[in-house]
């Protein structure tokens, strides 16, 4: 299955390469998630879409150098961090609080209590913070693992890393959330 | 310690991302059912993991521009950015061009200054020697400079009647000036 699937996306990398609009389209569409994650790591929510239309277009324009078109996922993983790296050179990181986004809730949490509704948020703002203050190699394979769209040999060879150092630093990632989370709750008791 | 077992908390992870195999599976179900340190270990990871689930979902996936937007916005950025390739290209021919102007221009120079500095001075036969040792006890009262036999040397010594060794330099210059009074 997993097989068939890189077969397919190869095809499109040969179509794409070809000139194919609407294969590119397709190729830029089924790996969008997760590339807006990786790049989110880098920049925040700042300019996050600008960012990711400047990588479609050198996507467009630098696909027909891609020697082997097994590999399109590194390659596109390479060239997103990279300029998202160059455009966070340029501009500072604007960090964005819960409160300014206007964010629809899922389907299933709207039967939630205000007050779960209310905790859930402060947790999703606590976290928000934490990764937010992540090291750069917890943080990318965290928002990779969270795009809900890898497994954890995917995440390694779009980061050209190995299985288990995905493994590790995902376990590394949490226990860091956790233990802040952790914390802040305490302090906020004895503050009270 | 259950809580910071490692591989508890490997087994909790690897669960909650379903990359668990059925054995690492049984093997986590014992331990949460047997330890309630591990009980609540996987209870706390469970609600940070949805947590983070909704925080990915809310802030980095839904908000911005829809995708295809953003491909069609791409698709037409390629024609200024191709504009742009152009000119780049053009600025630099031009560059290189400037940087061979200039170094051709440099070689011309420096070749106009060497060759006048060549013809403006006296090329020094290096096959002559150094020094020439002048001994001669007449010419200790005389300026060794009227000698026009020993204009050309840098520096040449003589003894004076009292019997002292005087080294003189500067005859290039037309100047004599007794630098140094030493015993030999």
């Amino acid at each position: 299955m997993e097989k068939d699937l890189g077969q397919n996306e190869s095809a499109l990398v040969c179509a794409a390469q070809s000139g194919d609009r609407a294969a590119m389209q397709q190729l830029l569409i089924s790996n969008w998630t997760w590339l807006r994650c990786l790049v989110y790591g880098v920049v925040g929510t700042a300019s996050l879409d600008d960012v990711l239309q400047d990588i479609c277009v050198k996507v467009i324009r630098k696909v027909h150098t891609l020697r082997e078109p097994q590999c399109f996922r590194p390659w596109l993983a390479a060239l997103a961090h990279r300029q998202a790296l160059r455009y966070r050179s340029r501009r500072p990181i604007a960090t964005v609080s819960l409160d300014d986004t206007t964010v629809e809730e899922p389907c299933d949490r709207r039967s939630e209590s205000a007050v779960d509704q209310a905790a859930r948020q402060d947790l999703c703002q606590q976290i928000l913070e934490v990764v937010q203050d992540l090291p750069e190699k917890y943080k990318e394979v965290f928002l990779l693992q969270y795009s809900r769209q890898l497994t954890y040999k995917e995440i390694a060879e779009i980061l050209n890393v190995p299985l288990t150092t995905v493994q590790i630093r995902l376990v590394r990632a949490r226990r860091m959330i956790l233990e802040a989370v952790t914390k802040k709750s305490k302090r906020r008791i004895h503050d009270e | 310690m259950s809580s910071r077992d490692p591989h508890l908390e490997v087994l909790v992870n690897r669960y909650l991302d379903g990359e668990i195999t059925a054995r690492e599976l049984e093997d986590l179900r014992a331990r949460v059912d047997s330890d309630g340190q591990a009980e609540d270990l996987f209870e706390q990871m469970q609600q940070i993991h949805l947590a983070c689930q909704d925080m990915v979902q809310t802030h980095v996936l839904q908000p911005g521009r829809p995708v295809e937007d953003l491909i069609a916005g791409a698709w037409q950025g390629q024609r200024p950015n191709l504009w742009a390739g152009r000119v780049k290209r053009v600025v630099f021919s031009r560059f290189v061009s400037g940087m061979a102007a200039g170094l051709l221009i440099g070689v011309f120079v420096h070749l106009a200054i060497t060759s006048q500095r060549t013809t403006g001075s006296k090329p020094v036969d290096r096959s002559e020697p150094r020094s020439v040792a002048v001994t001669r006890a007449a010419a200790a009262t005389e300026d060794p400079s009227s000698q026009d036999t020993l204009r050309q040397v840098d520096y040449y010594t003589w003894i004076d009647s009292q019997g002292n060794h005087w080294a003189i330099e500067g005859l290039s210059e037309e100047r004599v000036e007794p630098v140094a009074y030493q015993d030999f």
